[in-house]
């Protein structure tokens, strides 16, 4: 369909409402944010009030690479840098530099799996299951949600990079606004990781 | 129109990862501190403070219009709600040990 005929269709992709002041899509993202807080919220609830109400916990730094996980921590927050300065292209009309940062938004991520696989891999040599104790089961569950927040980030900011492309060229200004709302995503799976660092690696 | 909302200031931007970046090591240094519960609180506020941070400057939330401010604020009240209203429930409610079955 072209472009100017979705318009029509839908109204306030590209321009603001005059009622909320966001675009559709910056609207629709912070509700799912919103929503995204009360999931990571519902599993670091269950993991408090377990952790609360049990008689003994296992010191988890025991079991748990901090190297590892400080690395991931500096490997994410490099990634949200990448995907601001790909925004930031675009406003400069810069496609070329985009693609670079979004490329290496993306390589940043795929670096973050790996480390986490890496990890991942070590506990099950060890034979450490989410079988074994309460606290790995945790441990698994929310860094396992939280790597496929990453994947989904990656197959999303992937898109943006291939067939999604095309729309630079038919409404940049459409464009510019997909990229801003899959940052924001971005963003809150780097804001998400800070919270699972420190309290599955150093508390 | 949102405020300021195509503004990038790249030294800010530099400024702020490189905030998160020292407060992450100061977390890990204070873990190595083995402050107890006092460490613990303490990074909860640090961690908060850089999610913060993130949220306001990388979100771009400090342009962003109030009623977005609104629903985020109402979405951690309930977060906290949810942890400690049943957290409070385990601290003043009487309970055999037969009963704490999680290790």
């Amino acid at each position: 369909m072209h472009t100017n005929d979705t318009e029509e269709l839908v109204p306030y992709k590209v321009e603001s409402r005059q009622d909320t002041g966001l675009y559709n899509a910056k609207l629709g993202i912070w509700l799912f944010l919103a929503s995204e807080i009360m999931l990571f919220g519902s599993l670091f609830s269950a993991y408090i009030l377990l952790r609360v109400g049990s008689f003994s916990w296992p010191v988890q730094s025991e079991f748990l690479n901090i190297p590892i996980g400080a690395i991931n921590s500096v490997i994410l927050l490099t990634s949200s840098i990448f995907i601001i300065k790909a925004w930031t292209a675009l406003h400069e009309n810069d496609f070329k530099k985009y693609k670079k940062f979004m490329t290496m938004t993306i390589i940043a991520a795929i670096v973050f799996l790996c480390f986490k696989g890496y990890e991942y891999a070590e506990h099950f040599m060890h034979h450490e299951y989410p079988s074994k104790s309460v606290f790995l089961a945790l441990y698994f569950l929310l860094t396992g949600v939280h790597a496929l927040h990453i994947l989904g980030g990656i197959i999303v900011n992937a898109y943006y990079i291939g067939p999604g492309a095309k729309l630079w060229s038919e409404n940049k200004k459409w464009f510019i606004n997909r990229i801003e709302v899959a940052g924001l995503y971005w963003h809150f799976v780097d804001l998400v990781w800070l919270f699972l660092f420190s309290t599955l690696y150093l508390m | 129109m949102e405020k300021n909302e195509h503004i990038s200031d790249p030294k800010k931007e530099a400024l702020i990862y490189l905030s998160i970046l020292a407060l992450t090591a100061t977390v890990i240094g204070i873990h190595y501190l083995n402050l107890g519960i006092w460490g613990i609180a303490l990074t909860v506020a640090i961690v908060s403070f850089e999610a913060c941070l993130l949220a306001y400057h990388f979100m771009h939330l400090i342009h962003t219009r109030l009623i977005i401010n609104i629903i985020l604020v109402l979405t951690v009240l309930f977060f906290l709600g949810l942890v400690f209203w049943p957290a409070w429930d385990i601290g003043y409610s009487p309970r055999t040990p037969s009963e704490y079955s999680v290790n």
